[in-house]
């Protein structure tokens, strides 16, 4: 089984832990086991966590990739998420479902369903810009 | 005789008539607490708010399951703790039997002990479950069951074998076979017991990560429930912006990340 990853030339991603970059061509490989893997754009570095819902993406890759700190960074989100939705109640359907995403330690899915929190934040603001 | 209102007289006779509306449903409001009472004030964030809350109560009911899991685990490790006390008395007996004239009756206490190991296992069960006695526990994590986690059992006394390790009868005859037996036997034991103790517990810690998720999560739902009936586009759009500034003033808490985590991210 396994996940296959393409690589372009020069990219670079995150493999259980080692931060990898591509050579000068394409490449294929398959990934035989269950590790943390996150690739280039999915990745966003602490400089450009600068929203609200940034930071809670960022504290959800936190979990993905340091397992063993899951308590720490459980309770950062916590303190987030209370933050985001005393601000925007309305979002609670797409927290929870983030949420439930983690508990279910199925950290890539909980990602992908925080980047709509992320666009979500951007209509909100929005109306105010 | 008609009465004219003028354009004046009737915008403030439509004030007074909204006015009065409206402080009929804030002390309905009022009275119960909540913006929205029923489906006919706001339905779609009624219906929303409901939703939440049903949520609620079935993570309210996956936690207890996990509670339940955690308190039978713990009882395990508890037995654990007991016999391994149990055992630490025995070494000591036998050590004692290596230089006392009356082995006889010190290795009679030494197999009294034996059976109160056996004793403490069978003691060491939580609601019908005993994870010393082999049984196993599968904590469920979602609604369908299909994200669960397995704790194993063991068999930490039975027939006299400790956690697998033959513990016989006292033969305190000589130095040597003191050694050879009864201590070699005890240390062992402790070995396994302890490396048993060590899954129980990893075990432990995962499931109580989780039932406190669990628990955040139930919180925010009821709340955020509650407060989704307060929502206004608006307002949110201001709120948000404040956070924003807020979070981006203040020392944020993301630098409290591990730092194994942090050095990695930050070659991005």
């Amino acid at each position: 089984m396994g996940l296959k990853i393409t690589l372009k030339p020069g990219e670079r991603m995150i493999i259980g832990g080692a931060v990898i970059t591509n050579g000068g061509h394409k490449s294929n490989f398959i990934v035989e086991n269950k590790v943390p893997i996150l690739r280039d754009k999915d990745i966003l570095n602490a400089e450009n966590a600068n929203s609200p819902a940034r930071r809670i993406y960022f504290t959800i890759q936190l979990m993905y990739i340091d397992n063993s700190n899951l308590k720490t960074h459980h309770k950062l989100y916590w303190e987030l998420v209370k933050d985001f939705l005393e601000a925007a109640p309305s979002a609670l359907g797409i927290v929870d479902q983030v949420s439930e995403d983690i508990l279910q330690a199925n950290y890539y899915r909980a990602l992908k369903n925080c980047k709509k929190l992320i666009s979500y934040e951007e209509e909100v603001l929005a109306r105010v810009q | 005789m008609a009465i004219a209102l003028t354009a004046g007289m009737r915008s403030n006779l439509i004030a007074l008539q909204s006015v009065d509306s409206m402080m009929q449903t804030t002390q309905n409001r009022l009275s119960t607490g909540k913006k929205v009472n029923s489906a006919l004030d706001d339905p779609v964030n009624f219906f929303k708010a409901e939703d939440h809350y049903n949520r609620a109560s079935d993570l309210a009911a996956k936690k207890d399951g996990m509670a339940e899991a955690i308190k039978t685990i713990e009882a395990g490790n508890n037995g654990i703790e007991k016999i391994e006390d149990l055992l630490a008395q025995m070494k000591s007996l036998a050590s004692a039997a290596k230089t006392s004239t009356n082995t006889t009756d010190l290795a009679a206490q030494y197999d009294r002990i034996i059976s109160q190991v056996a004793f403490m296992a069978e003691d060491s069960n939580y609601g019908g479950q005993n994870l010393l006695n082999g049984d196993s526990l599968s904590v469920e994590f979602n609604e369908d069951g299909s994200n669960t986690l397995s704790v194993a059992g063991f068999s930490a006394a039975e027939s006299g074998r400790i956690a697998g390790v033959t513990l016989a009868a006292a033969n305190f005859s000589s130095n040597t076979s003191i050694e050879s037996g009864a201590i070699s036997q005890i240390d062992a034991a402790v070995t396994q017991l302890r490396t048993e103790a060590q899954k129980l517990s990893s075990s432990l810690s995962t499931i109580q990560i989780r039932a406190d998720f669990t628990s955040e999560m139930e919180n925010t739902l009821n709340t955020g429930a509650d407060n989704l009936t307060l929502a206004d586009m608006n307002e949110e759009g201001a709120n948000m912006l404040m956070l924003q500034t807020r979070q981006n003033l203040g020392t944020t808490s993301l630098s409290l990340a591990s730092q194994a985590a942090q050095a990695v991210l930050q070659l991005f």
